[in-house]
């Protein structure tokens, strides 16, 4: 047997030891259905060989896959690999012309993909994507009636694998050991700030070599339980969902629906998480919104022992000693509410909670750790096949994204831009023009930051964004930005000021929040847009934006903002799948907005043509009336 | 081929009242067919004479053929015909699951013994059960809030699960009793979805009480109009926008613009 470990001779490795064991569950119909590694292989093999013989699928060809977490989508990424091919996913969301850019892009043959939703989507774009031969769905509902010759109903290729294999025993062990390492696995794209993503390329080695060191700093052991429920097509959900249970043997959970995540997860108590920001702030907003509506009694009991968790989460992101008083009465709290809360949200097993794609803010991280849930920051990108730094369990601040994995270099460059370098580095782009941006083995991700005293890298802004105000000063957007979003009535604000006087802000409001204070305020309204305009909400989230600038050097404050009437989302292009904001592309699309930030009007009004809607929008311009500090 | 529903002649008097008048109509198998008139046109009794909730005074009711004029509504419900109610017909402190277990429960065999017990073959009843439910739950989208209290939902959701209960029966033909009344346009817009789906995916006849006109004439293969328990039109929906009869009865007299 060859020793060159990939992807799929691990997957071979693991089920020939833990035939039996489960590796995926996964919710429908109301039950958690199991599938061991044993069931696994075997409906790999079956697509492997039946990929090869029945649809000719070659070696080096790409095959794209789209739709959400399901055993599936990993059995087609697994073939596809088996067969030295390389499997892309595709964010299952994705918009008809964005899906048309893939696919043309990495120039698939083969789509995979989860039901009638996403094959209506392929079938009405089908003279814009020639290269597609074949469309295999794996969710029948309402397929039935379907009779395009590009279809194919996954079912029926893993049967036609069944005759296949009997022919052919060997097939997929003969296949799989003519891998090597540094072949190329995986197709992943990285959303740029502006213009298309691109495609970067991994091999099975860098996917290896993310998962190994993650696992060196935390260790996670067999049959701990994963919840995925991030988008597959993201290449963190793949390292932590695919790759580490190949040799950690954790099983991952998959949810029902997207609609569904809450409870199901709740149903799984996970051991790992990995979300973005904006899942964590949900949570705590909910819990905030419940707790108002709870009985006297339990408010009191919260807002008691809320005191203790504080004092504990401010130690532990500190590293400073708590009383012994501290400690009985925060153990008391542990064991008459935040285990309760804990449970509530799932987290009744959890041994650590990633927080991925940007940094969350501080009072929900206090609140996190408060009530006994380890959340850590980490930071990374596709480039690096994910995680590369990552805050260790007894070393975790508000501030940081964490020390270098084992194996991960890291210095800063003159100008402050960080340079990453380990052996989860990508291949390379798919095309070759973006190949630049690696040199020496080193790259950059665009971010610019510092490395503390104490070895963590501290994230300043991305390069690109970072403002020289007249005196020479540096001003940060990302951190105003951050400061805005402390407030919990702000769900996101974009700093803008390059070559401007000023610094100004767009701000979206955070719809439960500050609804709920309209709610107390009486005042009526109808949905976000209205509530947006509201004179007197603006004049409440203009209360709170002074007293945050308040709190910052009169150089960097935000001096005009507005409130924009919708929120920003990742269908409009505003926010990146993995919900961060697309700064370039907002000024660019609100460029009349900001212009008005600037000018001397109170009112700015956007044609119906700008903002896709049918009627024109006018909005207010607020400026801010600081006292200035006499420096 | 054979209508699956052959209403023929029907008639329905209260007293002095007659709310049915000598109606006949048939629906083919498959179709979505509306019941379409103003308010106290005879819509609501004729549902209940299909389903068995009233005995018209007169006339016949075949269903694939046989004739259930006089057959109580629980064996009608075993034959294949199930009904959602107008004013939702639910258990509200039940979750949705129980509600809708609870709509199979004419399909249920064992006895209270053995179903008590969990034994033999009353527990692979209930799996069976539950499994059929679980197809409606994930066919109307139910699934996270599938344990929650009826009650606790909002009224567009409940009008949904009233939907759900009757699936739950696995119909051949579904009688829907005003499925979107107080919804909003989105709410209403799903509900049509569902209706088409039922149609063509689980392939059931759809008779279909409905106000909305529109949703009416997109939907439909067949509508019938009722004014004061008479049959003043039927037909395609292209039929029926022409018809001055309905026209009439609508908006009172032909219009002149």
């Amino acid at each position: 047997m060859s020793a060159v470990k990939t992807l799929p001779y691990l997957l071979m490795e693991r089920a020939s030891n833990h035939r039996d064991e489960v590796a995926l569950r996964h919710k429908h119909l109301g039950i958690w259905n199991e599938i061991t590694w044993g069931d696994y292989l075997k409906n790999v093999e079956l697509l492997t060989i039946s990929l090869s013989e029945k649809y000719g699928f070659k070696h080096d060809e790409k095959l794209a896959i789209i739709g959400e977490n399901r055993p599936q989508w990993l059995y087609s990424y697994m073939a596809t690999q088996s067969l030295g091919g390389i499997p892309v996913g595709i964010y299952q969301e994705s918009l008809s012309e964005q899906i048309v850019f893939y696919l043309n892009d990495c120039q698939a043959r083969i789509v995979v993909v989860e039901d009638q939703e996403q094959v209506e989507k392929l079938l009405e774009i089908e003279d814009q994507i020639p290269l597609v031969e074949y469309i295999i769905f794996y969710n029948k509902q309402g397929m039935r009636h379907y009779k395009h010759p590009k279809l194919v109903d996954f079912d029926d290729v893993l049967i036609e694998g069944i005759s296949l294999i009997d022919k052919d025993p060997k097939f997929f062990r003969e296949r799989t050991e003519r891998l090597l390492g540094d072949d190329y696995a995986v197709i992943a794209y990285s959303a740029a700030a502006s213009g298309d993503p691109k495609g970067v390329i991994l091999t099975h080695e860098n996917l290896m070599e993310a998962s190994k060191s993650l696992l060196l700093v935390d260790n996670m052991e067999p049959k701990d339980d994963y919840f995925s429920f991030l988008p597959l097509s993201w290449i963190h959900e793949q390292v932590v969902s695919i790759v580490i249970p190949l040799t950690a043997g954790i099983v991952i959970n998959y949810p029902e629906k997207p609609h569904t995540v809450i409870g199901d997860m709740r149903e799984i108590g996970p051991h790992t998480l990995l979300a973005p920001p904006r899942v964590y702030q949900t949570i705590m907003s909910n819990f905030t919104i419940r707790m108002e509506g709870a009985s006297w009694f339990k408010r009191k009991v919260y807002q008691t022992f809320k005191k203790y968790g504080d004092i504990m989460a401010h130690a532990k992101l500190n590293k400073q000693e708590v009383s012994f008083k501290e400690k009985v009465m925060y153990k008391l709290g542990d064991l008459l509410i935040f285990s309760a809360i804990r449970d509530h949200f799932g987290f009744a097993r959890i041994k650590r909670a990633y927080i991925a794609g940007a940094t969350l803010q501080s009072e929900a991280f206090n609140f996190f750790h408060g009530i006994g849930v380890n959340l850590k920051q980490t930071y990374g990108g596709t480039e690096l096949a994910g995680i590369a730094f990552v805050q260790k369990d007894d070393d975790i601040n508000v501030e940081s994204t964490g020390v270098p994995l084992p194996g991960t270099e890291v210095r800063v460059g003159d100008d402050g831009s960080i340079f990453v370098k380990n052996s989860a580095i990508f291949a390379k782009y798919l095309h070759e023009e973006d190949n630049k941006s690696m040199i020496d083995g080193w790259i950059t991700l665009g971010d610019c930051g510092r490395l503390g005293i104490d070895g963590h890298l501290y994230i300043l802004d991305r390069q690109e964004d970072i403002i020289t105000e007249q005196n020479g000063k540096h001003i940060y957007p990302r951190i105003i930005e951050n400061k805005l979003k402390t407030s919990p009535y702000i769900q996101e604000a974009v700093c803008f000021g390059k070559e401007k006087p000023y610094m100004t802000a767009i701000v979206n409001i955070d719809l439960s929040s500050v609804g709920r204070w309209a709610d107390k305020q009486r005042i009526v309204y109808t949905e976000y847009s209205d509530l947006a305009r509201n004179p007197q909400v603006v004049e409440f989230i203009e209360q709170q934006v002074t007293e945050i600038m308040g709190q910052i050097p009169a150089y960097a404050r935000v001096k005009k903002f507005s409130i924009l009437h919708k929120q920003f989302t990742a269908d409009d292009g505003e926010l990146t799948r993995t919900l961060k904001v697309r700064r370039k592309f907002i000024e660019e699309k609100y460029q009349m907005l900001i212009a008005g930030m600037y000018s001397d009007s109170s009112k700015v009004t956007m044609a119906g043509s700008e903002i896709e809607s049918i009627e024109e929008i006018s909005l207010q311009v607020i400026q801010l009336n600081i006292k200035q500090e006499v420096a | 081929m054979q209508p699956i529903l052959e209403i023929e002649g029907v008639s329905l008097q209260f007293g002095g009242v007659k709310a049915l008048d000598d109606v006949s109509y048939h629906i083919k198998k498959g179709e979505i067919f509306s019941l379409i008139g103003p308010n106290g046109a005879g819509k609501t009794s004729m549902l209940n004479c299909i389903s068995g909730l009233y005995q018209p005074t007169s006339g016949s009711i075949r269903f694939k053929g046989q004739e259930i004029i006089n057959m109580k509504p629980y064996n009608r419900t075993t034959l294949g015909i199930a009904r959602a109610f107008q004013n939702i017909a639910l258990f509200a402190h039940m979750s949705v699951l129980d509600n809708l277990k609870l709509g199979r429960h004419t399909l249920m065999n064992s006895s209270a013994i053995s179903g008590g017990l969990y034994v033999g073959k009353a527990a692979n009843e209930e799996k069976e059960h539950r499994k059929k439910v679980e197809e409606v739950i994930e066919f109307l989208e139910l699934q996270d809030i599938r344990h929650t209290p009826v009650g606790t939902l909002p009224y567009g959701l409940q009008k949904r699960v009233e939907v759900g209960r009757a699936l739950a029966l696995g119909p051949e033909l579904i009688l829907l009793d005003e499925p979107m009344a107080g919804m909003n346009n989105s709410e209403k817009d799903l509900m049509a979805r569902f209706i088409l789906d039922m149609h063509e995916v689980m392939e059931i006849t759809v008779v279909l009480i409905e106000h909305d006109l529109g949703i009416v004439m997109n939907l439909s293969d067949h509508i019938a109009v009722l004014d004061f328990g008479r049959r003043i039109g039927f037909g395609t929906p292209e039929e029926i926008q022409k018809n001055p009869d309905v026209i009439k009865a609508y908006i009172g007299e032909e219009s002149v613009i």
